[in-house]
């Protein structure tokens, strides 16, 4: 059996489960769609917790599927009943899960970094329970134990020996704010999926058209809502 | 001057954010810049209480003069706990990223120096020059920790983070989040045995770290020892 004989073999089976395949297309483009947005955003954006819970649903589907395999595998190798290709697409579902692993790792660390480094911003903002929900519950749950024990060590090594007026960590009073906010202002690289031509009203006033597929430089501020949207990705 | 020994402090900083590993906690320097702190709060006492006193007895002009001194003693007093804040902080985004590695600190600093191969040219800050360097984005990474370089408050929030991240990972089980942030290729790499160590048992059968030798194994099963430096991906 050559290489052409496994690609053949595979697009019969594709061909049955096409519907389920052309899903499983659309989750993993959504999953690097929402990873390369979330590294290239300034700010944190909305936890996608859907998508996620679909992956993770899934990948935990595959882990099972692919113990059990390994199992049926061990156990019939002696007696032939195991063909020779069995091992590959073992192997090919092992690298599948590898694939998506690293993903969903790289989307999480992604979000926490940014969590640490506004941590103030994100936690007052969980505070205005008008705001729409940035954070998952993990990641409420981490950034507030994290602010905890990150203030419990400032106050050890000096806060707490200093003067009263000086022990603030979210000071806003004189010259400069405490408070580090995302910079939303920052200029990021965007491209237009969406099929309909449309129109982005920049800060001078200006509209600035853009087409499908076109790549533009513009102020993060500017296209953050289209990016919830879906008709625009950052790249 | 008030704040010579803050910029010392962040000084050392700069230095730190360069390095592997994370230095000796500067206890010496962070003690002088408290005293100074109260020794300027105290003049700021001072200054206001003269202030309001003698309010009627003063002239314009040294009225400002007293107005003038408080602004900078103050002034000097933020300024100096901005710096010992960004120390710490710094610090303790070290203290973060070596935990998401999953490697134990070392206890004692006398043992363990060089054991990573490539943390200790980390300096050089050339992200990313080949693919071959599987270690290239621990360049500026830190890679190893004493917890003798650490003062008892920061020991405690490295305990204390660490148990926050496996709690957070309990989550997310299927995923193993502290794993290497560069892309998969093989299931399957090379490595070689970059020093001695124990027998490793692993799904495919067990071999053992002896130096210089090389094996073929799952990379899985092996990211964390290449994450400690007993392997080096070919």
């Amino acid at each position: 059996m050559d290489i052409d004989d496994i690609l053949e073999e595979f697009e019969t089976t594709a061909k049955t489960d096409l519907k389920k395949t052309s899903v499983h297309d659309n989750l993993y483009n959504d999953l690097i769609t929402a990873m390369i947005n979330e590294r290239m955003a300034p700010e944190l954006l909305p936890y996608k917790k859907e998508l996620l819970d679909e992956v993770l649903q899934r990948l935990s589907n595959q882990q099972q599927n692919l113990l059990d395999s390994h199992e049926y595998g061990e156990v019939n190798a002696s007696s032939g009943v195991v063909s020779s290709d069995f091992k590959l697409q073992l192997m090919i579902i092992e690298t599948d899960i590898e694939r998506y692993n690293y993903l969903v790792r790289l989307y999480l660390r992604t979000r926490l970094t940014k969590i640490d480094k506004h941590a103030i911003h994100y936690i007052n903002e969980t505070m205005e329970s008008d705001k729409e929900i940035r954070l998952s519950p993990e990641e409420e749950e981490y950034i507030n134990q994290h602010f905890k024990i990150i203030t419990k060590l400032y106050n050890n090594s000096f806060l707490k020996k200093m003067p009263p007026s000086l022990t603030l960590l979210d000071d806003t009073a004189g010259e400069e704010s405490m408070i580090e906010h995302p910079d939303i202002n920052k200029h990021v690289f965007i491209k237009s999926i969406s099929t309909t031509p449309m129109y982005i009203k920049l800060d001078d006033g200006e509209d600035l058209p853009i087409e499908k597929d076109g790549i533009y430089v513009v102020k993060y501020n500017v296209i953050k809502k289209y990016i919830d949207l879906g008709d625009i990705v950052l790249i | 001057m008030y704040g010579d020994i803050a910029n010392k402090l962040i000084l050392d900083a700069k230095r730190t954010s360069n390095l592997s590993e994370l230095p000796l906690y500067q206890t010496d320097l962070v003690k002088d810049i408290l005293k100074e702190i109260q020794d300027l709060n105290n003049d700021s006492e001072y200054l206001s209480s003269e202030k309001e006193l003698q309010q009627d007895n003063l002239s314009e002009e040294q009225l400002k003069i007293n107005q003038c001194q408080l602004f900078v003693t103050l002034l000097s007093m933020r300024r100096n706990k901005r710096c010992l804040l960004a120390y710490q902080r710094l610090r303790a985004e070290k203290i973060v990223e070596f935990s998401w590695l999953n490697i134990d600190p070392i206890l004692e600093s006398s043992t363990n120096n060089g054991t990573t191969s490539n943390g200790s040219t980390a300096n050089t800050a050339k992200p990313k020059s080949t693919i071959h360097d599987s270690n290239s984005i621990y360049n500026n990474y830190t890679t190893q920790l004493s917890l003798d370089n650490l003062n008892h408050a920061e020991q405690e929030y490295l305990k204390s983070y660490q148990d926050l991240i496996l709690n957070y990972k309990s989550k997310f089980y299927d995923i193993d989040l502290s794993g290497d942030l560069e892309p998969p290729t093989n299931i399957f790499i090379d490595v070689r045995v970059l020093k001695d160590g124990g027998e490793v048992q692993t799904e495919y059968g067990s071999f053992n770290l002896i130096k210089d030798s090389q094996f073929y194994v799952r990379k899985s099963d092996v990211d964390r020892l290449i994450q400690q430096g007993y392997l080096e991906e070919l």
